[in-house]
């Protein structure tokens, strides 16, 4: 999984407790991994861009307290495509874990 | 670099309907982050070059959007473009009038061609323009490769070119379709 592939599976995490707006996945990002993975904006934009137009999620401009702010959430298929990665992915972390083994 | 220089760079040469939602999103997000109107904004934006790459790989650029709408350099007066590959079948008919074994391309052309009538106008010119190259093409070139090279792998190199022909095509026809949607404030 590169770079790109990695932020997009991020970005469907957080998308799948609630709808957000583009700041606040990317506080999300950063508050869940602790500060270790960050989605600046240069990358994430385009990146929730082409997350729509592939209908994984779906965006709409909502107001709150005088700001619009165009809220993403995230659609049918894309919790599909999201199951899927997360299974991938886990799959993964096992096999590179049995291969270095464990201190316990 | 400020908010506005870093736009200038992120948003360059891309559609207007891209930009404005670029822009939307880039000040809401400097908005929610607590930076300063006039203040340095890469430590928070990141590099707008890389933003810019990111989106020409999702959208067409104004020039690109341009020869779609116009019919590209070649356009002429006569609006070929639009009217060619609907004339296209008449002229084979009349062509190989008698001749119905020659038909046969059409009976995959036409239906393609009026499926695309129920796409936005762009993309339906866009469509007909390569359905148009791909008649032309499966009918003369795929014969003369295999006279050329002597060996029935022309077939094999038409078939490449065929398919390389079709990936980028439908690359470029999702990017448009993603630019039209934006324009539309879909996006």
């Amino acid at each position: 999984m590169n770079t790109r592939e990695q932020l997009r599976m991020l970005i469907l995490a957080v998308l799948e407790r609630q709808p957000e707006h583009g700041y606040a996945i990317a506080q999300a990002i950063k508050a869940r991994s602790e500060g270790l993975l960050t989605a600046r904006e240069g990358t994430l934009y385009p990146a929730l861009h082409a997350l729509e137009a592939e209908g994984l999620v779906e965006s709409e401009e909502r107001e709150a307290g005088g700001r619009v702010r165009r809220e993403y959430r995230l659609t049918e298929k894309g919790g599909k495509v999201l199951a899927k990665a997360r299974g991938d992915w886990q799959q993964r972390v096992r096999a590179v874990g049995a291969v270095l083994g464990g201190t316990s | 670099m400020n908010a506005h220089q870093w736009l200038d760079r992120a948003t360059r040469e891309l559609p207007e309907g891209v930009a404005g939602r670029v822009e939307q999103e880039t000040r809401a997000h400097l908005q929610d982050a607590g930076v300063p109107e006039g203040a340095d904004v890469r430590a928070v934006l990141g590099d707008p070059e890389t933003t810019n790459d990111g989106l020409r790989r999702l959208y067409l650029t104004a020039k690109e959007l341009e020869e779609v709408a116009t019919g590209g350099s070649l356009r002429t007066g006569w609006n070929l473009s639009e009217w060619l590959p609907r004339l296209l079948p008449v002229f084979w008919v009349l062509a190989f009038w008698g001749e119905t074994s020659q038909w046969w391309p059409l009976a995959l052309y036409v239906p393609a061609l009026i499926l695309v009538q129920r796409l936005h106008s762009l993309r339906r010119r866009h469509w007909q323009g390569w359905l148009f190259s791909l008649f032309v093409f499966s009918v003369f070139v795929p014969e003369t490769l295999v006279e050329v090279t002597g060996t029935p792998a022309g077939w094999l190199l038409a078939s490449g070119l065929l398919l390389y022909s079709a990936v980028n095509f439908l690359k470029r026809d999702a990017r448009l379709r993603r630019t039209l949607l934006a324009g539309e404030g879909r996006a």
